[in-house]
């Protein structure tokens, strides 16, 4: 468990902001129960993610607060020496508005983000968290990306 | 990847995700409620014993450790063999763009003679290589939260150094190396690697191949980025 419970926080957290820790918690009750339905050799990850990912959706639907996403307090980020302060003054302010912008998206395309960058799923792997085919997979990061940079302010779009 | 792509990557690190403390404890508990605790673990052994034996996979239960997303094996290695693939050549400055972050470079051997991009894993690599002397490899500490680089190492081939107040690991002869790519825990490509040093300098993991004795290897990777 120990092993898969840092990605499986990481989608949570995506899809269903401070929530995560409970979605967590019963997606892995749920995935225990379900182990004897899983395809012995079959990816493992991917299988278990689409169960949290199933759950963080739930949780958002119950729920209609904004999961809005916060960026960790605290503890100067260490960096590689060349970075000054004011860059990462900078880069925090991108941070800031990048998660905002995430926050303010439909729950498919959160669920899109977190899967593939957050807890950095190969497109294949998402195909079967998703339960969809490879194609699918592609035209909904797209899409999401694409309302992503619209969210965004334009200054910070590249 | 694109910029967008990156940032998002980027953003994870800096995100308030839950350290998830506890939350063992209280999924053994609510399967503990259900009265059936121990089935529901011999099921995870068993499907942790099935996802190990793929071929080739990297065992899930090895003893384990290692650096940034470094992971180091003490057992053999799955049966596999291929020669060294870098993935593609590019500029030093194309690999910053694309893997994310600055290069180290190492004091006194100049700019690397070829510069190689290999993005087709879950985080980007970087090698750099000078001509006749060593081959490092370089990656961002912290993401993915698997590792994205193995290798497997014989028991006490490997020993903890002092790399300038860092800790650093360095592996003693050839051992095997890995590199994940596409599918989450198989080994995509094996080759026989010679003596290395690991370390973390800031963000970055830092992998010297190559690079003479064990105190010549540490220098070098104390002078990085100076």
């Amino acid at each position: 468990m120990a092993r898969h419970q840092g990605v499986a926080l990481r989608v949570a957290y995506g899809i269903a902001g401070s929530d995560a820790e409970d979605v967590v918690q019963e997606a892995f009750v749920k995935a225990f129960k379900a182990l004897p339905r899983f395809l012995p050799g079959a990816p493992f990850r991917p299988w278990m993610l689409r169960i949290v990912a199933n759950e963080a959706r739930n949780v958002r639907r119950r729920d209609a607060r904004q999961h809005q996403l916060r960026m960790r307090a605290g503890g100067q980020r260490a960096t590689t020496g060349w970075a000054t302060p004011e860059d990462e003054l900078e880069a925090e302010d991108d941070r800031r508005r990048l998660a905002g912008a995430v926050s303010s998206l439909p729950v498919r395309d959160r669920e899109a983000i977190a899967l593939r960058w957050f807890a950095g799923l190969s497109e294949a792997e998402m195909a079967v968290a998703l339960g969809c085919r490879p194609g699918t997979v592609k035209s909904r990061l797209a899409r999401a990306l694409d309302r992503l940079r619209a969210a965004l302010p334009a200054e910070v779009v590249q | 990847m694109t910029d967008m792509e990156l940032r998002l990557r980027e953003l994870a690190d800096h995100l308030d995700v839950p350290a998830g403390d506890g939350l063992a404890a209280a999924v053994t508990a609510r399967l503990g409620v259900d009265r059936r605790p121990r089935r529901w673990w011999r099921w995870l052994v068993g499907l942790v014993v099935a996802v190990g034996i793929g071929i080739p996979t990297v065992p899930a239960v090895a003893h384990r450790f290692g650096i940034g997303g470094l992971a180091v094996h003490e057992e053999a290695a799955p049966e596999s063999a291929a020669s060294l693939d870098l993935g593609r050549q590019v500029s030093l400055a194309h690999a910053t763009r694309a893997a994310g972050f600055r290069p180290l470079l190492p004091a006194g051997l100049g700019r690397p003679d070829e510069v190689w991009l290999d993005d087709r894993g879950p985080a980007p690599v970087v090698w750099l290589r000078w001509r006749g002397g060593p081959l490092l490899t370089e990656l961002r500490g912290g993401l993915p939260a698997e590792p994205v680089m193995h290798k497997f190492v014989a028991n006490g081939q490997v020993q903890v150094v002092d790399v300038g107040g860092r800790p650093g690991l360095w592996v003693e002869g050839a051992h095997q190396v890995a590199i994940e790519a596409g599918e989450s825990i198989v080994v995509q490509r094996l080759r026989t690697s010679d003596s290395t040093l690991l370390v973390e300098v800031g963000q970055v993991t830092v992998r010297l191949e190559s690079a003479g004795s064990r105190d010549d290897a540490i220098r070098l990777a104390r002078s990085l980025g100076t």
